[in-house]
């Protein structure tokens, strides 16, 4: 039988086809998937923000909220599992309100979405395809045995990448 | 964790502040408005969305940032449903957030400004300090997609989030609208000294 798996905002989470990973009403977080095609092994982060430097300094980091320890997770996770080479999806990042002022933080959407890109780069990983930014919230769920990755909206409709 | 202590004060303020936002929708839409008593938790941001419905959950919300000594964000949630009703019964015609009618979305706006507005002009004048307020902003979307952003800009260094809850009552009618204050870290010092030096 195959499984959804859930993950939650500061979560990740790792499984094998004919699962599937998903996670439900991104905003400004970006929800990021590292997989190997061959082995078809999969793991989904859902990022929070852009960069662990600002976690406290005594407390232990949850690895899935940021993008530069989030990244370095899933692939520590997928080699241990034998994967080779890696790929990658991502959707989110959205500016969830519209203020009349606008600040740095209003852009935490943007801001993580580049954060990620970054961290894949380093990590010299194909970004093969996102969908990112806009208004709107976004449902993601990951089909390990096909590698595509469903994206539903409330009001922009539903596609796949 | 919250020490029951804190939890009390907390609620206190949730009641205070959610009960003068209840009076001023009351007054808006002519119908009696009720609140529960409020909660107030520190949890892992993981299980918030699941706090307002669930991650998917479709609202219409309004948010408020608000600055000065105690700092942090007021969210009001209510499922679209609730929000079309309340909205269609001030303008007197049928409203949907799909249709996007210009009277009807400012009538939302003005709903979202008069309870949150009232909401924060009650912490101030309780914790006796000027809260200065911008003008809110609205989002029609998924629950979870909303409090991440929020939780994200308030407390983005803590692993639990803080927030005081309170449901909504409206016409007797069970509605699973919520306002949601999430103060920052450093407020919430603020709030216990003010409020212990009141006695």
């Amino acid at each position: 039988m195959a499984e959804v798996l859930k993950i939650g905002i500061a979560e990740w989470k790792q499984t094998t086809a004919p699962n599937k990973l998903r996670t439900a009403g991104l905003g400004s977080c970006v929800g990021v998937i590292l997989y190997d095609v061959r082995l078809q092994v999969a793991a989904m982060a859902h990022v929070m923000l852009p960069d662990s430097a600002i976690a406290r300094k005594h407390q232990t980091i949850e690895v899935g909220k940021y993008a530069d320890t989030a990244i370095d997770a899933l692939v520590a996770s997928l080699k241990q599992a034998g994967a080779g080479r890696l790929q990658a999806k991502m959707a989110g990042g959205a500016q969830m309100f519209q203020f009349k002022y606008e600040n740095e933080a209003m852009r935490i959407g943007e801001r993580n979405a580049e954060a990620v890109r970054n961290a894949l780069k380093a990590h010299r990983i194909p970004l093969i395809a996102e969908d990112c930014g806009g208004h709107n919230g976004r449902t993601i769920e990951f089909d390990v045995a096909t590698c595509v990755l469903s994206i539903r909206t409330v009001s922009v409709g539903t596609k796949e990448i | 964790m919250l020490s029951e202590f804190e939890q009390d004060l907390l609620k206190e303020l949730g009641n205070i502040g959610s009960g003068h936002a209840a009076t001023a929708l009351s007054t808006l839409l002519a119908k009696p408005v009720n609140i529960t008593v409020s909660s107030a938790e520190m949890e892992p941001i993981t299980y918030l969305p699941e706090r307002v419905g669930g991650p998917e959950r479709h609202v219409a919300s309004v948010l408020l940032e608000l600055g000065g000594d105690i700092s942090g964000m007021i969210l009001i949630l209510f499922p679209v449903d609730d929000a079309e009703m309340m909205v269609s019964s001030l303008i007197g015609s049928g409203f949907t957030f799909q249709a996007a009618d210009e009277l009807g979305q400012s009538a939302w706006e003005e709903i979202g400004n008069i309870m949150s507005g009232a909401y924060a002009r009650a912490l101030g004048d309780w914790l006796n300090t000027p809260i200065p307020i911008h003008v809110p902003a609205t989002a029609v979307d998924m629950a979870g997609s909303i409090v991440e952003f929020v939780v994200t800009s308030v407390q983005p260094e803590e692993d639990a989030a803080l927030y005081i809850d309170t449901t909504f009552r409206i016409d007797g009618k069970v509605s699973a609208g919520h306002v949601l204050f999430l103060p920052t870290h450093g407020s919430l010092e603020r709030i216990k000294q003010r409020l212990m030096g009141h006695g």
